[in-house]
């Protein structure tokens, strides 16, 4: 600020010098001192409106020397991302840097780029977990739809680490989106079985496979020319499909997905005993499934969660 | 530091003109020694101040310095180096400096070079620019200074629009500049002579070099933006008659007038009054066409921004030039004298109605573009006014004058000109005027079309004619004038002939291509080979391989880029340029069909002959520049004379 | 004497111009005159078929359409109205959904409003000025300016 000081009043003191010169020797004496004066005034006060003498300048180099020293985790969001554009800047062959990157820019939403930078990484060396990611990217690229490049990503990604859980829950998610319920089902429960238990993902994508699997099966269109004509009764309609469910699962040919239905909907609407009797039938009929009953473990203690609060 | 300096820098031209001002207009009123030579070093200290300063945000531009708030708006670290200068005047507050460097520069080279056996009128043009350097230099210092910091630094700074990352816009602004600012010289030169009383020949010849320096500059940069527009816009077009264009086009036909109606006064006294009042307008319209570009008034096709207390900044600047100048000119238009008068066919009688002509496309061009801002005044909103409106009121008008140019040349000054040979020559370049119409009627143009390519195919017989008849001037000077005439008016020819071509053009072809697919247009067939990435430092892209046949096999590499910093899409068209015209092909969205292919969106025009338009515009440029040659030289001749 | 009815003479002439630039000016703008409506405006005022006008407002998120065959369909809206616009050229570059738009062309027989003009903005701080305008008057959008 000193030196900044010294600066200006030099240059204040050369350039109006360099003006005023020719008045040196006129009279009255004072005539070339008070225009200097005047002029460093007006320079002053104009320069004041508004200067930030205080505030030192951050050239970029000083600013990337800064962020390098600091810890990552003690950074925000959009400072962590330019220090690993920083590290690739001066090294772009750091795959586990890219791949960092891309998976940063893929929480914020910035697709298109977390995508260009997974496949940076993937260039420089395959990995299964960044293949993983390249295809969850893509994904919420396409508005949650698994595509052909998606699943392109998960087949190399599980060839190279069979272990990986993402893969085949999305391979399973491709064929539930394709309307092969069957195949999903098959697919997400091997894969269930197949998890340790003390694998987290295991319970999180078992709870995902349960909200999906006992969606209720419906057409939309017909819901909503039901809606719109005049006697609609939602609960009737509800009604309706609990009895056909009832039925199918006393019949013997509900499919997994049905049982889960049925528990599902009687949680909802409260009927918590209910629910357990389903349960117990799902429970009795995939006994030998480990998947099937991973999922009805996590259902039954969280149906009596829900009856100790209720209570 | 280098910011708050670059700041200081600013601030001190701003009092350094304030000295200009003062000393100037005491060494004109007192003949004062010292005073004059204040007045000179305030005006260089003040150019050697802005143009530091312009170098200081430069270096804050090369080192991404994000602190200051302008260098965040529009830089950023992967932007290439060219573009990281071309940025310190891509932006609003970085082209304010660059405007006022222009300023102060044209302020020192007043002091420095003008009218050395009249100091008197010189002081007062210098005093004069120094009120404008106050005047912009203030609006600079106050409401747009481009050293303002930020004190939350952004790690990363927000990159410059990605359709202005462009070779042509990276150059069009200073050109511009040139030409509007250049024309502050005319202004302050015109209102000086006005204080002092001089007679009208003295402030036409005062100004006349200058007019013509700031007009070809102006063409030039009217010209690289039409070229911008027309590649990087991707539409396909290069003159919208968009108000931000317009804003360009009003001062160029004022000083286009100017530099016509000033020889006049200077040769024989006549029109003094007019020019004087056009040198007052054209630096006006200048500042209109910042205002217009700059406050977002307008819904425009370029609107760079919008901020309307700038814009009353720049609108309060207008007023006191426009109200300034003109209330001077209205009372001492008097002493300006009059002319030695001419004949109805001398050469002054056509410049005077060539004048009218351009005067007339100004003020319709000028109607229409405020039209929407009167009408909002009262209290309707949302009117637009259409391109159909400016071309047809700037046709007629600019074909009356092709029609006119021509004979000019072969007028004497003042006496009645009119003779045999004459009329005989100029029966002979009907002929031509009826092949160029017959063109324009073969390639299926429009009657107004026909008519004005036919006015143009005569106007160029005579422009060959006046450069024969005329080859026997004696003398450097007098040849390079006679080519600036020559080659400005063939140019002119040539734009005149390209918007006729231009105006036969079909609309534009845009399907959505798979690979493999085809689309079909008179004379091309383009395939769709394949599109691959092809990423740039700031950007992600798509590239499409476009096979073209016509006889031979070419190929195209259409762009659209993605710059994920601005987050903003843009497209690089691919353009074959050939003698019939350019093949211009841009590429769209991709978007998925049913069966799961994906399919690009790729449009394709012919715009007949376009290169026209660019020769007439260097050839214009290259007129200007001869003629600006040719009047230095016989200057300095007859000042070792006297 | 001379120079005098000369100059007559060039006024006449700069008269008969004059003439004809307002007369050519009045005509030409009768025809190129292109007025703006904002959606609410088009459902109170219903402008003809054919008849060319320009409509402002923010493209309505989701509602862009891409046929496979080119062109592009979307709706544009106020908050309070709503337009189906249909347009066979390519999109501008700016052109996004839930952003400020202006499209020029006329409304045809199938309700719907054909364009032959979109106009995007050319930066993120920029609204077409009749745009926010329309939207100020529907209370959709507090910009600066006003309060």
């Amino acid at each position: 600020m000193i030196l900044l000081a010294i600066i200006l009043a030099v240059t204040a003191f050369v350039f109006a010098g360099f003006a005023v010169w020719p008045a040196a020797r006129l009279r009255p004496r004072w005539l070339a001192p008070s225009i200097l004066a005047g002029l460093a005034g007006v320079a002053g006060a104009t320069y004041f409106a508004g200067a930030q003498p205080q505030a030192p300048g951050v050239p970029y180099q000083q600013a990337a020397a800064e962020r390098m020293a600091t810890n990552p985790e003690a950074l925000g969001q959009a400072a962590q991302m330019e220090r690993l554009r920083d590290i690739l800047r001066t090294d772009e062959t750091d795959a586990a840097a890219w791949a960092q990157l891309g998976r940063m820019l893929a929480r914020s939403e910035r697709e298109l780029e977390a995508i260009n930078a997974f496949q940076r990484s993937l260039r420089l060396e395959l990995n299964a977990r960044t293949l993983s990611d390249l295809g969850q990217t893509f994904i919420n690229l396409n508005d949650g739809q698994v595509t052909d490049e998606a699943r392109a990503a998960f087949e190399e990604a599980q060839r190279m680490d069979a272990a990986l859980p993402e893969p085949g829950f999305f391979f399973g998610l491709q064929a539930f989106q394709s309307g092969d319920i069957d195949a999903a089902e098959t697919i997400w429960l091997d894969l269930i079985a197949r998890l340790d238990d003390r694998d987290p993902y295991k319970i999180l994508i078992s709870e995902q496979v349960f909200q999906l699997l006992s969606q209720p099966q419906v057409n939309a269109e017909a819901v909503e020319a039901a809606a719109a004509s005049e006697d609609f009764d939602p609960r009737q309609r509800i009604a309706d499909m609990v009895q056909r469910l009832e039925a199918r699962v006393a019949a013997g040919d509900a499919g997994f997905a049905d049982h889960l239905r049925l528990i599902r909907v009687r949680g909802m609407l409260g009927d918590n005993e209910g629910g357990m009797d389903a349960l117990q039938a799902a429970r009795d009929r995939f006994a030998e499934r480990e998947g099937a009953m991973t999922i009805l473990d996590l259902l039954a203690a969280a149906l009596q969660t829900d009856e100790g609060q209720g209570e | 530091m280098i910011a708050e300096i670059g700041r200081f820098l600013v601030a001190l031209a701003f009092a350094l003109s304030i000295l200009q001002l003062l000393s100037g207009w005491r060494a004109a009123s007192t003949g004062s020694a010292p005073a004059m030579r204040i007045a000179a070093r305030s005006a260089y200290g003040a150019l050697a101040a802005a143009v530091i300063a312009f170098g200081l945000l430069i270096i804050l531009f090369l080192q991404s310095d994000f602190s200051v708030a302008y260098v965040a708006g529009h830089s950023h670290v992967d932007k290439p180096l060219f573009y990281k200068i071309a940025a310190a005047w891509g932006g609003h507050e970085g082209s304010m400096l660059l405007w006022c460097v222009m300023l102060v520069g044209v302020g020192a080279a007043l002091a420095r070079f003008a009218l050395r056996q009249d100091e008197q009128l010189k002081n007062r043009a210098v005093s004069i620019q120094g009120g404008l350097q106050i005047l912009f230099l203030g609006f600079l210092a106050f409401a747009s200074n481009p050293f303002d910091r930020l004190l939350d630094v952004p790690v990363q700074g927000a990159d410059l629009n990605p359709i202005l990352q462009d070779p042509a816009l990276a150059i069009h602004p200073p050109t511009l500049y040139i030409g509007y600012v250049g024309l502050s010289a005319a202004f302050s030169l015109a209102v000086a002579g006005l204080i002092e009383g001089r007679g009208g020949r003295a402030i036409a010849a005062a100004l006349r070099p200058w007019s013509l320096f700031a007009w070809t500059a102006l063409t030039a940069g009217i010209a690289l933006g039409a070229w911008w527009a027309y590649y990087e816009l991707g539409w396909g077009g290069w003159w919208f008659w968009d108000p931000v264009e317009n804003a360009s086009f009003m001062p160029w036909l004022v000083a286009a007038a100017l530099i016509h109606s000033a020889i006049a006064t200077e040769k024989s006294g006549n029109f003094a009054g007019w020019t004087a009042f056009l040198a007052i307008m054209a630096f006006t319209m200048s500042t209109m066409g910042a205002f217009l570009v700059r406050s977002g008034v307008l819904t425009s096709v370029h609107a760079f921004a919008l901020d309307p207390e700038r814009g009353l900044w720049i609108l309060g600047i207008m007023t006191i030039l426009a109200g300034g100048g003109l209330t001077l000119f209205a009372f001492r238009s008097g002493r300006l004298g009059h002319g030695d008068g001419f004949a109805l066919t001398s050469r002054e009688a056509f410049i005077g109605v060539n004048n009218l002509l351009l005067a007339a496309v100004a003020g319709t061009v000028l109607f229409g573009t405020l039209y929407p801002l009167v009408m909002t005044a009262f209290g309707v909103s949302g009117v637009s006014v259409g391109a159909a409106y400016f071309n047809a009121t700037a046709t007629p008008f600019l074909a009356a004058l092709l029609i006119l140019l021509p004979i000019a040349p072969f007028l004497p000054w003042k006496k009645d000109g009119f003779s045999r040979r004459l009329a005989v020559r100029s029966t002979l370049w009907i002929l031509p005027g009826v092949l160029a119409g017959l063109w324009a009627f073969l390639i299926e143009a429009s009657p107004v079309a026909i008519a004005a390519a036919a006015f143009a195919g005569w106007t160029l017989a005579g422009v060959v004619t006046d450069l024969w008849y005329h080859r026997v001037l004696q003398g450097a000077a007098a040849r390079f004038s006679l080519t600036g005439r020559v080659l400005a008016h063939a140019g002119v020819v040539a734009v005149a002939l390209g918007a006729v071509a231009d105006s036969t053009g079909r609309p534009e072809t845009v399907r959505a291509l798979a690979e493999g697919e085809q689309i079909e247009i008179p004379g091309f067939t383009l395939t769709l080979d394949g599109v691959r990435r092809a990423d740039g430092p700031n950007y992600l892209a798509d590239e499409a391989r476009i096979v073209v046949e016509n006889g031979r096999v070419s190929e195209l590499l259409p762009q659209r880029r993605y710059y994920a910093a601005a987050d903003t899409t843009t497209r690089e068209v691919a353009i074959r340029s050939g003698l019939g015209g350019d093949l211009y092909v841009s590429l769209g969205e991709p978007r998925a069909r049913d069966s799961g292919e994906i399919a690009y969106e790729v449009r394709v025009t012919f715009n007949p002959m376009v290169w026209l338009l660019g020769l007439g515009a260097i050839m214009i440029v290259l007129g200007g520049t001869s003629a600006s040659i040719g009047r230095a030289m016989s200057r300095r001749q007859k000042g070792m004379v006297s | 004497m001379r120079a005098r009815s000369q100059r007559l003479i060039m006024v006449a002439i700069a008269g008969v111009i004059l003439v004809a630039a307002v007369g050519l000016a009045l005509i030409a703008l009768r025809d190129a005159i292109v007025l703006f409506y904002s959606p609410s405006e088009v459902a109170a005022e219903h402008p003809g078929f054919g008849e060319r006008i320009r409509i402002g407002g923010l493209v309505e998120d989701g509602s862009v359409e891409r046929p496979a065959e080119g062109g592009a369909n979307f709706v544009v809206t106020d908050g309070a109205a709503t337009i189906r616009v249909v347009y066979d050229g390519s999109l501008p570059d700016l052109f996004r959904e839930g952003q400020g738009v202006v499209v020029e062309g006329a409304f045809i027989p199938s309700g719907d409003f054909e364009a032959s003009t979109v106009l995007a903005k050319h930066d993120e701080t920029y609204m077409p000025p009749e745009v926010a305008e329309a939207l100020r008057e529907s209370g959709v959008w507090q910009g600066e300016g006003e309060q």
